[in-house]
């Protein structure tokens, strides 16, 4: 490391400055213990819960347990220089990060510092990581939506402005991609959004924070990065850091998107934390508190009333299920905790349904009276459509006798998951969903065939923007349907210019 | 460090005890003598530990202690039977704290290059009294080369840190950022 002269003389006449001033009574303690990321500290007689203590090396500690005589402490950082015998500092701080718009386009650690090797963040404000979350006057119903532009989501869950809404599935069920995908589609839409990954491969989150740059998202993105190699601590601390981040602009007066990916790696690091804290251990060997280390942090997004600006931040926490089985510990915690789920599953996934969602266990309680009308419009009966196809499905099985409305039932519910299958960062806008699903639920694609859909769609698109955009800037800007006869119009004319591949 | 909550609970029972007799400054001074003969390594622990005298150990208590104040032996008496002689002179210290705090009184040390005179050492005793919440404070002056220059008072895990090398400490912590710690 290189130290200038000027910085020492400087770095001195600002001690002469303030020498009287500098030097007070301080609390302290002795290291008796340490090991695992965690320091038993003798004294700290008045240290408060949750407050930044400060070691002899300079390493920073956060306090977690009090008892009579000591007191137990996460190390922040680097606890291989740690003794016992150090002597240890109270701050009288609790812990805080910066935010504001500067960490826009940014990597950090879960201390707000960052990873990505473009230099210092220029901002002076910070918050604490533990805040109370807004009070119930603070509040305002959800109205405004959240356009994640993928169509499976946008019909069927539509997810509000301030909404907490778990995305929950297994390994491998592309859980990852809808966030990535919601992200990607927030350009300019006026919002912020906040990449939360924990406990992941760095090499994972280095992908996306390149999916993000390549697709121009990180122009409006912050990346928080707690990955698999950081201690427990940082990885339980990371979603904490992100919500401060998304208050900030909550707060003042914008949107936030705040993605945990994902909850249940940070619920695992704070079981290995509290283990060895010493505390004592209850289902599936998490602590007592995990529904608060939960219900805490999700609890902070919101949508604030007009007199606080009318921010708003969304949560998408992710939880992973092993095998489905979504009756364990965290998943039903934070169910119970979330305005809904989007339950993705394997089978859907490896039978080519992708995003994998399972309309019949997805819900959200919230997010339609965020639905724009024109959505709503279309997409009204698009679930109890798919419902009752997947009830005929394995009915028709058994015989091929089936009367004609049955037979179009099957056809039109074929077309439906078909309608709802989305490429890879591809997202929608919402006037296009629009156009597809009102093409689809007045018939129009009943006679193409279903290995055509996909094409059909996108040409569609395609065609729109070249011949028809005064109707989708109709419904872009009035949030209504378009008039009834430009849209058919739209789609006639079309389907007689699609070349079918028979 | 191991027990001390054991021996803190023995202390705070003697210390009621002893003030409802009116007897705490007369146990502090007998206190003293009992905790050089617990201190490791003791003889007498020792003793009291061995297995082939376990039948005699409250003889042994009450004849060696026969002159102090019975409160005091029979405390001693307890904790030989719970089997915490080794926690004595925890109880000890815990006792004088608890004394000391009731009169105000602040015991601590205070860290030095070279001894202090005894008017510097009052100097400091008056001007911390306050700054420690104390009404009188009774330091030790002990000689620490590492200080280097200044001085470093502790008192019950508090500190006011005066010295050369804390400052010099402070100034090595503010090169460092934070993410490298």
């Amino acid at each position: 490391m290189e130290i200038r002269a000027e910085e020492i003389s400087a770095l001195i006449k600002k001690q002469i400055q303030y020498y009287q001033k500098d030097t007070e009574i301080k609390d302290i303690g002795t290291v008796i213990e340490t090991g695992d990321g965690i320091a038993q500290i003798y004294g700290l007689n008045n240290v408060l819960s949750g407050e930044l203590v400060e070691f002899e090396t300079g390493t920073m500690g956060l306090v977690q347990s009090l008892e009579e005589d000591r007191v137990g402490v996460v190390i922040l950082g680097s606890h291989l220089s740690i003794r016992e015998g150090d002597e240890v500092t109270r701050t009288g701080r609790i812990m805080e990060v910066p935010v504001g718009k500067s960490l826009v386009g940014r990597v950090v650690n879960p201390l707000g510092q960052p990873i990505d090797g473009k230099g210092d963040i220029k901002t002076r404000k910070t918050r604490p990581i533990e805040r109370e979350a807004p009070g119930v006057m603070a509040r305002k119903s959800i109205h405004e939506p959240l356009q994640t532009g993928l169509k499976a989501i946008d019909a069927l869950v539509p997810i509000g402005r301030g909404q907490r809404e778990l995305i929950i599935g297994d390994r491998q069920t592309g859980k990852t991609t809808v966030a990535v995908d919601t992200i990607l589609n927030q350009k300019d839409q006026n919002m912020y959004c906040i990449y939360v990954a924990i406990g992941q491969k760095d090499s994972t989150v280095r992908a996306t924070v390149e999916t993000f740059r390549r697709h121009g998202a990180l122009e409006y993105t912050i990346v928080v990065n707690a990955g698999a190699s950081a201690p427990a601590p940082l990885q339980y601390l990371a979603p904490y850091a992100g919500v401060a981040m998304g208050e900030e602009f909550m707060y003042n007066g914008e949107h936030a998107l705040v993605v945990y990916d994902d909850l249940s790696k940070q619920a695992a690091a704070y079981r290995e934390l509290s283990l060895l804290l010493k505390r004592p251990p209850g289902r599936e060997a998490f602590p007592g508190d995990v529904f608060y280390l939960h219900s805490r942090l999700l609890e902070r997004a919101a949508k604030l009333n007009d007199d606080l600006g009318g921010g708003s931040m969304t949560a998408l926490p992710f939880v992973e299920t092993q095998a489905g089985d979504i009756s364990a510990y965290i998943p039903t915690n934070v169910i119970s905790i979330t305005d809904g789920q989007i339950f993705l599953q394997s089978d859907l996934f490896f039978s080519g349904v992708r995003p994998a969602i399972n309309p019949g266990l997805s819900v959200s309680r919230v997010g339609g009276s965020a639905q724009t009308k024109a959505m709503k419009k279309v997409a009204g009966t698009l679930r109890l459509d798919l419902a009752s196809y997947r009830e005929l499905e394995s009915f028709a099985q058994f015989g091929s006798d089936l009367d004609k409305a049955t037979l179009q039932k099957l056809n039109r519910g074929k077309r439906t998951i078909e309608v709802l299958k989305q490429g890879l960062h591809k997202p929608i806008t919402m006037e296009k969903q629009v156009m597809i699903i009102y093409a689809l639920i007045h018939g129009q694609l009943d006679e193409i065939p279903i290995e055509d859909i996909l094409r059909f769609e996108d040409e569609f698109y395609d065609y729109l923007d070249a011949a028809y955009p005064q109707v989708l800037r109709d419904i872009r800007e009035s949030g209504e349907l378009a008039a009834e006869e430009d849209m058919k119009e739209a789609i006639t004319t079309f389907q007689q210019q699609f070349s079918r591949s028979y | 460090m191991k027990n001390s909550r054991n021996a803190r609970r023995y202390a705070e029972a003697l210390y009621d005890v002893a003030k409802d007799h009116a007897h705490e400054d007369q146990i502090e001074r007998e206190l003293l003598t009992v905790r050089q003969v617990f201190s490791a390594p003791s003889d007498l622990v020792d003793f009291l530990q061995d297995p082939k005298q376990w039948m005699n150990r409250a003889r042994i208590i009450k004849s060696t202690f026969m002159t102090f104040s019975s409160e005091l032996v029979k405390l001693l008496l307890i904790m030989v039977e719970d089997h915490a002689e080794q926690d004595v002179p925890g109880m000890v210290d815990h006792y004088t704290y608890l004394i000391n705090e009731k009169r105000g009184v602040g015991v601590g040390k205070v860290y030095s290059v070279t001894y202090l005179t005894p008017h510097q050492l009052e100097d400091i005793e008056a001007h911390f009294a306050k700054g420690f919440g104390y009404e009188r404070l009774a330091l030790q002056n002990e000689i620490d080369e590492s200080v280097i220059g200044g001085f470093k008072v502790v008192i019950n895990n508090r500190v006011y840190d005066v010295s050369l090398k804390a400052k010099l400490e402070d100034v090595k912590r503010k090169f460092v950022p934070l993410y490298k710690r």
